[in-house]
């Protein structure tokens, strides 16, 4: 009862609720049929961005992927050359397997960390704009910036390190920054810090769309709060949820300022990360035929990872 | 009663005690920055962070918003500030109603793939972007429209477009479908549903979306330094030029209040836009 | 009737044809936006205007971002007038592509080939036409030590590698770092030809980078080279991973490490901290590197264009940076030696004329840097190599040798 009763609407609906529209479709007759022209006209616009820029653009990408470019495109046929060198590359390996690890931690961290700070906000607390802001600042700062403060605060010897040992704990030690083997984590650490406020903006705005009687149900009901943002609050915004994983997963894949700002991919390249091989390839080393083959292998792990998921996440609604 | 009363103020006490915290935590580097821009050029040589400027000034603040160097032109970040703002609005309004539609007509209209075109549109929020610039000026530059300000605009749209519809798509499947049915039996059209029954239900996503692309528009140089023309030069590409350099000087108190100076639009639609998250706003309009 | 429209056109036509007839615009994209940089490039900027054209400054952020914008003016049909680009074979490839215009009158009515280095020469010429205009030649491998440091410990700069090794165990243990430095890859380059110098030779230098000999690369000798590298690693401090070169030099300045290898730029950044050459700190070359100059070229190229106004503008521009008079002022503001070995110098810094005496010594003693030696492609693959031997104590020299000899072996000829 209390679940279904006054329909979830703020912003989702428990997964029952489409199966249950779809088999009021037919009373409701043929001409009121959710079908228009204007819907399709409307969409012709993205799907020409879709197909003209993007997969044009991948498609010309994959293809680069096949050739000898340097500087410039070339657009004579090479075969899989670069893909041999790419695979022959420890800084690669690195990267590559680098992105899973970074990508794990950043999104279990920037997830519930987000998701966290967005229940709090939702306790209605004074001074929430503040406490809001605070959080969201991260975002709003060239990371160029705040990354060489991230740096300087875990160096060893200007931050806090430094700082305890001369209030006199000597022995202690922050370093992970300078560790080829723990550099990575410092990253995820920054990477949370930078994209929690965002995932708690949203996750605000979809508990803010709750609907009061579900929490008026909820209490009545004598069911703890913590137990009705977990089993009843939180999986209606799930499509919320897998908007925020999706946009992490971005962040991830993407990841460049972020890694240029906090460790350059250093110490040597133990902390690189597939976005920013791409780019240094592309800009810094002049071999596009490279970074697009990187790319390519990037575009195709995501693939193979997310897109099942998605499209069995996206599915699960509408049909 | 009494005892229920005191959990739930130690509850209350419990959760701003965790707030202040994580708050705190959020602001290190800010303190960081902040001190830093307040410090002379021989403090900050130092590189003691944690201490506070020993005469605060605001020599910093005003070399980097009036007269910093990039290059030959010294007018500090200030020069890009109206470019930034001319690029910015048109730019958030355009992706974020592009978004809305197009995550509007996937979710609550019969469209044959509607699953498969939104999967295939978020497929290319993956690929870095750097990679596909070439090809992205190779075009605008056959439409002609290369190095202006509608190319910039048009550049934020397009990347701006996966993720906007993602996040409108998600946000409209979870409404009930007899919105639109209703409406329909009205005889309201597509777009009229839009305007008078979608987007006066959107305004929390709306805010979301909003934020999302301020921040992403706002701090973008390299895109803007592509495609925008000299013309037309956002603030952060002041800001970057002044804080990147391979064999120059750096000033890190002129760059940290640079920056502080440039994340002060952002934080401001932070602070004003979050005030405006409503609460289960559509209660009413489903049951009535 | 005819006749409005014949006038109109005119005026039209009158309209149209007055950029032609106003000072030729020159759009100059650079990547030098910080302070004395920009100073520097400003004497550009003034002699151009004063010889008659509008001087319009794109200074970019880095060179990555403006190599970016520059390709994509060009690929866009919208090429800047000139702009910066790296030497070697960065301006090859641009010269493959047909995209630079020959300069080959202009270096004819100057002189400029018999009056520059014949490295430079041959890395500004393709197919037998000058192509790029080098500005000036940093160098890359002095060593800039604090004068407090060496005087409190009553101890001398060091004049070779092995010295370095013997003096540094004394200034570490009277609490100074004895040898500033930040491990990416801008610094390990320049460590790592300061070393390669100093312990390997000239010639083995010659052999692997100019030569591109990946016997040489794989040697012993240059076995010893990284073994060296691996004992200067000890001698940095805990902060150095990814440290700025601007931020490890601060330490020389507050005279909290003895020394630092680095490029005369370095200049800049002393005297942004009020540090006086000869009185604060000073400036040697690296230890062994006393005979020889690794050479740092900042060059423009012009990008082909057609409107004949952007032909002049180029002509002009290319001429005044490489008269003699114009490249003295530019580079007693760049800290760079003028690329014109006929330039006067007598009013450059101390630094400077010790520079400029090592380059006089001739073509054994004027060497490239890994920009001048290689693609960024492989240039790239040596600076990851590098940072990895760095950060990994458990790789062994003889390992990291084998490797760059791989890279040197598929290297361009």
């Amino acid at each position: 009862m209390s679940a279904r009763l006054p329909v979830a609407v703020g912003t989702a609906s428990p997964p029952s609720q489409s199966a249950e529209s779809v088999a009021v479709a037919p009373m409701v007759g043929r001409a009121y049929r959710t079908r228009s022209r204007a819907a399709k006209i409307a969409l012709v616009p993205t799907i020409a961005i879709m197909l003209g820029f993007y997969y044009a653009s991948i498609s010309w990408t994959v293809y680069i992927s096949m050739t000898r470019s340097f500087l410039l495109p070339i657009y004579k046929f090479a075969g899989a050359a670069q893909y041999e060198r790419l695979f022959a590359t420890p800084r690669w390996h690195v990267a590559y397997s680098n992105m899973f690890l970074f990508g794990v931690l950043d999104i279990i961290g920037t997830l519930g960390l987000g998701v966290l700070l967005a229940v709090l906000l939702d306790r209605a607390v004074r001074f929430e704009g503040l406490f809001r802001t605070i959080m969201l600042y991260p975002l709003s700062i060239s990371f160029i910036v705040t990354g060489l403060t991230w740096q300087w605060v875990l160096s060893p010897t200007i931050g806090v390190q430094h700082f305890v040992r001369d209030l006199g704990w000597d022995g202690f030690v922050f370093d992970w920054i300078t560790q080829p083997d723990r550099a990575i984590y410092t990253l995820a650490f920054a990477g949370v810090w930078h994209q929690s406020g965002l995932i708690m903006a949203i996750m605000l705005a979809g508990l803010r769309g709750v609907d009061r009687e579900i929490w008026r149900a909820a209490r009545i009901e004598g069911i703890p709060t913590w137990r009705t943002y977990i089993s009843i609050v939180l999986p209606m915004l799930r499509p919320l949820i897998v908007t925020c994983l999706v946009l992490i997963a971005i962040a991830v894949v993407r990841s460049y300022d972020l890694v240029v700002a906090m460790t350059n991919g250093g110490p040597g390249f133990s902390s690189d990360l597939p976005g920013k091989f791409v780019v240094d390839f592309e800009f810094e080393r002049a071999n596009i035929g490279q970074a697009s083959a990187a790319a390519t292998v990037m575009l195709g792990s995501m693939l193979a990872v997310i897109s099942p998921y998605l499209y069995f996440e996206l599915a699960r609604k509408n049909r | 009663m009494t005892t229920a009363r005191r959990n739930v103020r130690i509850g209350r006490i419990g959760l701003y005690t965790l707030l202040v915290w994580i708050c705190l935590f959020f602001s290190i580097p800010l303190l960081v920055v902040i001190s830093t821009s307040l410090k002379t050029s021989d403090e900050v040589r130092t590189f003691s962070i944690f201490t506070l400027p020993a005469a605060p000034s605001l020599a910093a603040w005003i070399k980097a918003w009036s007269s910093a160097c990039t290059g030959l032109n010294c007018g500090g970040v200030r020069v890009g500030f109206l470019n930034s703002v001319r690029i910015l609005i048109p730019s958030v309004f355009v992706s974020v109603m592009a978004g809305a539609v197009t995550g509007y007509a996937l979710s609550h209209w019969r469209i044959r793939g509607a699953n498969a075109i939104m999967l295939l549109l978020l497929i290319c929020a993956f690929i870095p972007y750097q990679v596909i610039l070439y090809p992205l000026v190779k075009t605008f530059s056959t439409i002609g429209i290369y190095s202006s300000l509608p190319c910039i605009i048009a550049v934020h749209v397009i990347f701006g477009l996966p993720v906007m519809s993602l996040l409108f798509r998600n946000f409209y499947a979870g409404l009930p479908e007899e919105l639109v049915k209703a409406a329909r039996i009205d005889g309201a059209g597509f777009w009229r549903i839009f305007a008078f029954v979608m987007l006066p239900m959107s305004v929390n996503i709306l805010i979301v979306a909003t934020i999302l692309q301020t921040t992403g528009i706002w701090n973008d140089y390299l895109l803007g330094l592509i495609f925008a023309g000299r013309d037309n030069m956002p603030m952060t590409a002041q800001l970057n030029a002044i804080a990147t350099t391979s064999t120059g000087v750096i000033e890190y108190n002129v760059n940290t209040a640079a920056a502080l100076l440039t994340a002060l639009p952002p934080l401001i639609v932070y602070f004003v836009s979050g005030r405006y998250f409503v609460r289960g706003i559509t209660a009413g309009a489903v049951k009535g | 009737m005819w006749r409005l429209l014949a006038t109109a056109s005119a005026l039209v036509g009158a309209l149209l044809y007055v950029p032609h007839a106003k000072a030729q615009n020159a759009d100059v994209m650079h990547w030098w936006t910080s302070g004395g940089e920009s100073r520097a490039v400003a004497v550009f900027a003034k002699e151009y205007n004063k010889r008659g054209g509008t001087w319009i400054d794109d200074a970019s952020v880095g060179p990555q971002a403006e190599h970016a914008a520059a390709l994509n003016r060009i690929a866009g049909g919208n090429p800047p007038t000139a702009m910066q680009w790296n030497i070697g074979v960065a301006v090859r490839q641009l010269a493959e592509q047909d995209i630079l215009t020959s300069l080959d009158e202009q270096a004819k009515q100057g002189n400029w080939v018999a009056n520059l280095p014949p490295l430079l020469v041959k890395n500004m010429t393709y197919d037998g036409h000058v192509i790029a205009v080098p500005v000036n030649i940093h160098g890359a491998n002095y060593q800039f030590y604090s004068v407090k440091v060496f005087n409190d410990l009553k101890m001398q700069p060091p004049k070779t590698w092995d010295e370095f090794l013997a003096d540094a165990p004394k200034i570490k243990a009277a609490g100074i770092i004895p040898i500033a430095f930040g491990a990416n890859a801008q610094q390990l380059a320049w460590l790592f030809d300061a070393i390669l110098i100093g312990a390997g030779g000239k010639d083995l230098y010659r052999k692997v980078l100019v030569e591109h000999d990946a016997k040489a690369a794989g040697s012993e000798a240059m076995q010893h080279v990284f073994s060296l590298m691996g004992q200067v690693r000890q001698y940095v401090d805990a902060g150095s991973p990814n440290r700025k070169w601007n931020d490890s030099l601060a330490l020389v300045e507050t005279d909290k490490a003895a020394l630092m290898i680095l490029g005369d730029w370095a200049k800049g950044d002393f005297s942004a901290a009020n540090k006086v050459l000869g009185k604060d700190y000073g400036c040697q070359m690296a230890p062994g590197n006393q005979d020889a100059y690794v050479m740092t070229v900042d060059v423009f190229v012009f990008p082909v264009n057609d409107k004949p106004d952007q032909k002049v503008a180029q002509s002009k521009l290319a001429t005044l940076m490489m008269d003699p008079k114009v490249q003295t002022e530019f580079n007693a503001l760049k800290g760079s030696i003028p690329s014109r070995q006929d330039a006067n110098i007598a009013e450059l810094d101390a630094c400077a004329q010790l520079g400029q005496k090592v380059m006089a010594g001739g073509e054994a003693n004027q060497l490239p840097n890994f920009a001048l030696a290689f693609s960024p492609d492989t240039q790239g693959q040596v600076e990851d190599l590098l940072g990895n031997f760095w950060s990994n104590p458990s790789m062994t020299p003889a390992d990291a040798a084998k490797q760059l000899a791989g890279i040197i072996a598929n290297a361009e000829h």
